[in-house]
């Protein structure tokens, strides 16, 4: 075969023109670290990248949002346990107060004292967070791609709607009683019993023999009627039980009555005032020790649901805390997933760069040999 | 007797001459691209009648020819045309896989930013500088978007107007070619070939087919007829055709190859087969820049209208409704130059994410119109306007007539009108607008949330729920009462919101849902908002999907592109070192030429030499 002179130069310029793109192209790999350079040199690769980098940046996002909604759930939970203790406080003074041994004046104090817990408790129902933001209001946090975490505190269900008496239903002495007695707050002796209506028990003496009846309110039925009262005895009705101490006068009546929601504020409210009326006589006496006793069950409910509301904030700090962890092995095996797909296997490269020089040298040391002759050097 | 002898010496002085002639024209063009070798080729001339026989009369050069194949020299032409082509095209594709790799400059990076930001909002809904972020990113995602279609117009202005620039070279280039023929017919007509004009022409054919691939036939007179790849004729002997850019209104703003007839262009069909730089240019233009135009089009457009959606269910913290962030002009119809009828097209977006990354072209038929899906050539026949296809609606007003035309740009002018829609981050409407509250004279212990599902005209509307303890909900609105089933559980879905319920609602208990108004520390609608960014936003495809679809499309046809290129090169080298085998210079091979051509000479000299000597000796006996 005829070799051409010039083709014989070019194709050797063109070959090491070849050689060096791939040197230049292994060099600038090696000086990026990285082994994908635009997504040509790996489609599939390179689109992987971008989904796993993107799923890194998500898990980071969402590592912020833990962060965030850890911060605001531990604010909430202290401050539920601020709001227990200082319904444990009030529920101490309510107790002192119906000491027998206090006077009015006593009583008064204690009022004050009250007036200024509900003002605190007041304050804060209205606090707010580290980032300014309300404790109450409706909050989503995302806490992993597939979970929203509602963290929304309710004020109202909080504060405004805790239920009176014993939750289930409220048991009061009627106003107008003539007789020193109070009634307990009452248990729920058979929940399948329970038909949400509301009760009276009146009592009747009958020649020093005392009986009671009792009245459905709503249609007026007598229930039952001539129960021989003992005082401190168990009276049940529609699966609720109830305990009237004391010696009630004839005609006293008692309410039983489905439980229904009222402001915290309000209860205190009533207590303060209760706590600022004077007391003459065993009479009003009983009616403080009764109300005393309505304050207490209801500080109790206030205290449950604020209870409740900080076990739900301590639930979702858990999950968290575990969301937290898996996050982090994510994050891990991200990085490692993108390294593997992008990041250039040095050891392979650095071979490939020896390996291509070693080519390239030889080549040149070749055509300069083969190159450097000719038949003119002999004219 | 000897004046033969000096006849004969003198033939063979002439014809060493012309040998080392040849030899060194051909020593001094070793390095002249397309150069055919010539040889000289001699033959003895008649010989001369004695008594005693025929005496030989010497040697004469009957022609100087080129080493020259025609096959080979067809087939380089191919492979030139074809290296050329794939190289121009990889070179675009190169380009295009830099815009959309580059993660510093990349929409999905600038989108993730904004969906970031969106969720440092969900953690402090009310705080300024959260918003803030939210308002500059924001920018930045319209930034980005439009970085990108500036790359694209940029690279597609370049296209065209180099594409001008060759037609004008090749219609020159064709023009001297055709001067150059008519010498070549006049040379050739004294018998002999020119071989070096012949050459010349040789290597303008072959710049010119590195422009437009060319197929060429000769005629016995030396002149030649040239057609483009596509099977257009572009010089027939001395009549040279002129190409032209011509504008096309329909599709992207492309302007095809055509054939200048007077002052109108004839738009030439098959430009993917043009091959060469032109043909290389105008398939990257169509094929590889048109696909990412489109499909970043058709992310701007279903981005605008998710977030625009979310947001219009919020309310800002103003308490206003939410509305749009992001805006973008509907797509436009275009008339073709063609159409005669009165109507004009006009285009709405019914679904976003129905949307397909392609335009479109309506063809006004007898029975209607034919619509054509440009990205894949599906046609799908319609009886009558609106026209409901993809997620678009085209409304006809005006009567077309049969055989109009119209561009419909769906996507692929989308970006370039992309902008934000708010002044300030305080229009991101973080919370929800929707409210739910029990009522006090409640009994269970259900507690309710609403999440908003979609727009509805009676979303606002407020609604009591009643639950009956016995597995039904009653709903209550203006419009009337519904009565659900209530599954602990389910949501209760109605009129575009769900409502969740915890706890157990008892018989009776009533939940009063209204508008929202209390903004404050409110974050449903910024999760939504923000949970946009993992959503399905096209069948099967999150926005980061949508991009890393186009990222694999563009990162393949680069790949593709480039193997072609190597594949094509080498094939152009191989043809190209066979060529040269025949046609080529090697010095070497001349330089054993010369020597033999000089020793020739120098024989041929001595002869003359002797022939004296012998002339010399008759004298020398007669004096």
């Amino acid at each position: 075969m005829r070799i051409s002179t010039a083709g014989t130069f070019s194709s050797a310029a063109t070959y090491m023109m070849g050689r060096q793109s791939d040197l230049a192209k292994l060099s600038t790999q090696i000086s990026s670290g990285q082994r994908i350079l635009t997504p040509s040199d790996d489609p599939a690769g390179a689109a992987r990248v971008i989904e796993l980098e993107n799923t890194k940046a998500r898990g980071d996002q969402l590592r912020i949002n833990q962060t965030s909604s850890i911060n605001t759930l531990s604010q909430a939970e202290s401050f539920l346990g601020n709001i227990g203790d200082a319904y444990a406080d009030m529920q101490d003074i309510l107790a002192q107060a119906g000491n027998a041994t206090y006077s009015d004046s006593d009583r008064k104090i204690l009022a004050a004292e009250l007036a200024a817990r509900r003002d605190a408790l007041s304050g804060l129902s209205i606090s707010r967070d580290a980032d300014g933001q309300p404790l109450f209001g409706s909050r989503l946090v995302r806490v992993s791609n597939s979970r929203e975490l509602d963290v929304s505190l309710n004020s109202n269900a909080l504060f405004g709607r805790v239920r009176d008496g014993n939750g289930v239903f409220a048991a009061s002495a009627d106003s107008a009683n003539a007789g020193a007695t109070s009634i307990s707050a009452g248990t729920v002796a058979d929940a399948a019993a329970l038909d949400g209506n509301s009760y009276d028990i009146v009592v009747h003496d009958n020649v020093g023999v005392l009986t009671y009846d009792i009245i459905n309110t709503a249609t007026t039925a007598t229930v039952s009627s001539g129960n021989a009262f003992s005082n401190g005895g168990t009276i049940s009705v529609a699966g609720m039980s109830v305990k009237i101490t004391g010696s009630p006068a004839d005609g006293d009546s008692y309410h039983l009555m489905a439980s229904t929601t009222r402001s915290v504020f309000q209860t205190l409210d009533d207590m303060i005032q209760a706590l600022k009326a004077p007391v003459s006589d065993d009479v009003s006496r009983a009616q403080l020790s009764a109300n005393i006793a309505a304050g207490l069950a209801q500080l109790d409910q206030a205290a449950e649901t604020a209870h409740l509301t900080r076990a739900s904030a301590g639930a979702a700090l858990k999950e968290i805390d575990t969301l937290q962890a898996v996050n982090a092995v994510q994050d891990e095996q991200l990085q490692i997933q993108i390294a593997g797909v992008r990041d250039l296997d040095y050891t392979k490269a650095v071979t490939d760069l020896s390996q291509r020089q070693l080519v390239l040298d030889a080549a040149q040391r070749a055509y300069s040999k083969t190159l450097g002759h000719s038949l003119f050097e002999y004219l | 007797m000897t004046g033969s002898l000096l006849q004969v010496a003198l033939s063979g002085i002439q014809a060493a001459q012309l040998g080392l002639n040849t030899t060194s024209h051909n020593i001094a063009n070793v390095n002249t691209p397309n150069y055919n070798r010539q040889v000289t080729s001699q033959s003895s001339t008649p010989p001369v009648y004695f008594g005693a026989g025929f005496a030989g009369s010497g040697v004469r050069v009957d022609a100087i020819t080129r080493s020259y194949s025609d096959l080979l020299t067809g087939q380089l032409r191919a492979a030139e045309s074809q290296s050329t082509r794939s190289t121009v095209y990889a070179q675009t594709v190169d380009q295009l896989n830099s815009f959309v790799g580059d993660s510093n400059g990349s929409v999905t990076g600038a989108m993730s930013d904004f969906f970031g930001a969106l969720q440092l909002v969900t953690t402090s809904p009310g705080d300024a500088a959260a918003r803030q972020a939210v308002y500059a990113s924001a920018q930045s995602v319209v930034q980005r978007f439009r970085g990108v279609d500036r790359n694209l117009t940029q690279l597609r202005d370049d296209i065209n107007q180099r594409a001008e620039n060759l037609v004008t070279d090749i219609n020159s280039r064709t023009q001297e070619i055709a001067d150059l023929g008519t010498r070549i017919v006049a040379a050739t007509a004294s018998g002999r070939p020119p071989n070096d004009l012949l050459d010349q022409r040789d290597a303008m054919l072959g710049e010119l087919n590195r422009l437009a691939r060319i197929s060429v036939t000769a005629q016995a007179d030396g002149s030649i007829s040239v057609y483009l790849g596509n099977g257009q004729a572009l010089l027939n002997g001395s009549i040279a055709q002129k190409l032209a850019m011509a504008e096309n209104p329909l599709e992207t703003a492309a302007p095809t190859l055509g054939v200048k007839s007077g002052s109108i262009v004839v738009s030439l069909a098959g430009n993917g087969e043009v091959g060469g730089e032109l043909g290389g240019l105008l398939s990257a233009r169509d094929e590889a820049l048109t696909s990412v135009t489109v499909a970043v089009g058709r992310m701007a457009r279903v981005f605008t209208d998710a977030i625009n959606e979310r947001n219009h269910l919020g309310i800002d913290p103003a308490g206003n409704a939410g509305g749009d962030i992001f805006a973008i002009d509907p797509p436009v119809a275009a008339a073709a130059a063609s159409t005669s009828g009165s109507a004009s097209i006009a285009v709405t977006i019914i679904d976003a994410h129905a949307l397909k990354a392609s335009d479109y072209r309506v063809d006004a038929t007898a029975s209607g119109y034919t619509v054509t899906r440009l990205s894949d050539s599906q046609q799908q026949a319609f009886a009558s306007a609106p026209i409901t296809i993809d997620g678009l609606r085209f409304d006809v007003t005006g009567a077309p007539t049969t055989g109009d035309r119209f561009g419909v740009r769906a996507v692929s002018d989308a970006v370039s009108t992309l902008r934000l829609a708010i002044g300030d981050a305080t229009k991101i409407a973080s919370a929800s607008s929707l409210r739910i509250d029990s009522l006090s004279a409640n009994k269970g212990t259900g507690v309710a949330s609403v999440a908003i599902d979609s727009d509805d005209p009676a979303l606002h509307d407020a609604a009591q729920l009643v639950f009956d303890g016995a597995g039904q909900v009653t709903i209550t609105t203006a419009a009337g009462s519904t009565v659900l089933a209530y599954t602990a559980g389910t949501p209760i879905v109605m009129n575009g919101w769900s409502v969740y319920m915890r706890g157990t609602p008892a018989a009776g208990d009533t939940f009063q849902l209204d508008a929202n108004t209390n903004t404050d520390g409110d974050n449903r609608n910024a999760v939504a908002l923000a949970a946009l960014e993992t959503s399905e936003m096209v069948p099967g495809m999150s926005f980061n999907g949508m991009y890393a679809a186009l990222v694999v499309d563009i990162g393949t046809k680069g790949r593709e592109a480039t193997a072609a290129r190597d594949a094509n090169e080498g094939l152009a080298t191989s043809v190209g070192a066979a060529r040269e085998a025949i046609s080529g210079v090697n010095l070497d091979e001349e330089a054993l030429n010369l020597m033999s051509y000089q020793q020739a000479y120098q024989a041929a000299g001595r002869m003359i030499g002797i022939a004296n000597n012998l002339f010399d000796t008759i004298l020398s006996i007669s004096s």
